[in-house]
């Protein structure tokens, strides 16, 4: 009986832990602080890291889009349009780019940015003559609808 | 010892220790005659590869010293599915190296220097030749999450936005010198 008990306390002996510690430290080198070294601060912190980043992923959407906005807004400034009347009369004029489009040309493409403010702010103008004039003045050019259908 | 060409199984080849280089060219020099030229071998090599380096490689790299059973997959793939592989991948070079080693791999090297491992113990031949066939298949990118699904090297066709793009030329354009007066 004494000779069988000894084999058993040591038969089931963790070989694995420096490889188990690893998996969770590896996700955790780049934090500040001891939980980059500790293993007992960094299961914490490692898993927080991981929650945030998952819910980070729905705010990530609104950063971006807001962003986006900030730069169309500061690009049409420049060529004197205030945000809302550019989007709405882009919008009226059945150009239908998106905000990180309009973003991106903003920035790499200006003169074409250039020409899509100067027909939003043909568009903005008919716009005022439609509901403002007699009824005298001919439609608009850029008002007219295309129907696809 | 009359044995004809044909008939030398791989595992005789094997046991002589050297590390078998199995293409479809080397394939051929076991099924021709034994008075086959190594000049003629390297000149079907040449043919088959212009480039003069092999396009990709993957060893085989088993017996473990340990315990048969782990690379018995290991044989299997190398008996039966090791030709058909390298047939139907005529630009990976198949290396297979049976010598006493802990843990019979997969070494997958790719043409843009990355390396890659696969165990291989305990699997059937059938699993590896699967996971031979996608190492093949692989190129040699990292295995990561792509940031973007598009890259450009030229994002910018009009030249790119700079504070003085929408600015009046007054400000940035020297005008011609004046005479002096």
């Amino acid at each position: 009986m004494v000779l069988l008990s000894a084999p058993r306390w040591l038969r089931n002996r963790l070989t694995d832990r420096f490889w188990r510690v690893q998996e969770v430290l590896k996700y955790a080198r780049h934090f500040r602080g001891r939980k980059n070294r500790c293993y007992k601060l960094a299961v914490r912190s490692v898993r927080r890291a991981f929650v945030k980043s998952t819910k980070a992923r729905r705010e990530k959407k609104r950063f971006l889009r807001a962003l986006w906005i900030t730069r169309i807004e500061a690009a049409s400034l420049e060529h004197g349009l205030k945000y809302p009347a550019f989007i709405s009369n882009l919008l009226k004029s059945q150009v239908e780019l998106n905000r990180k489009m309009i973003a991106d040309l903003a920035i790499y493409e200006p003169k074409t940015f250039k020409s899509l403010a100067a027909l939003a702010q043909r568009r903005r103008q008919e716009g005022f003559l439609a509901a403002l004039g007699d009824g005298k003045e001919p439609e608009g050019i850029f008002s007219r609808i295309v129907h696809h259908y | 010892m009359v044995s004809s060409p044909l008939r030398w199984p791989l595992r005789s080849l094997l046991s002589s220790g050297n590390r078998a280089h199995l293409t479809p060219a080397t394939w051929s020099t076991l099924t021709s005659s034994p008075k086959t030229s190594s000049r003629s071998w390297r000149k079907e090599m040449m043919d088959l590869w212009p480039a003069g380096r092999a396009a990709r490689r993957i060893l085989v790299r088993f017996r473990p010293r340990l315990r048969a059973s782990r690379g018995r997959g290991c044989w299997q793939f190398v008996e039966e599915a090791a030709l058909d592989f390298a047939r139907r991948h005529p630009g990976v070079v198949l290396y297979v190296s049976p010598r006493p080693c802990p843990a019979p791999l997969l070494l997958a090297e790719y043409l843009n220097g990355t390396v890659r491992e696969e165990l291989v113990a305990s699997k059937s031949g059938e699993e590896i030749a699967r996971l031979a066939a996608k190492l093949a298949d692989q190129s040699g990118l990292d295995i990561i999450r792509i940031r973007k699904p598009f890259h450009t090297a030229n994002p910018s066709v009009q030249g790119q936005w700079h504070p003085f793009t929408n600015k009046p030329s007054a400000l940035t354009v020297r005008g011609p010198r004046l005479p002096p007066q």
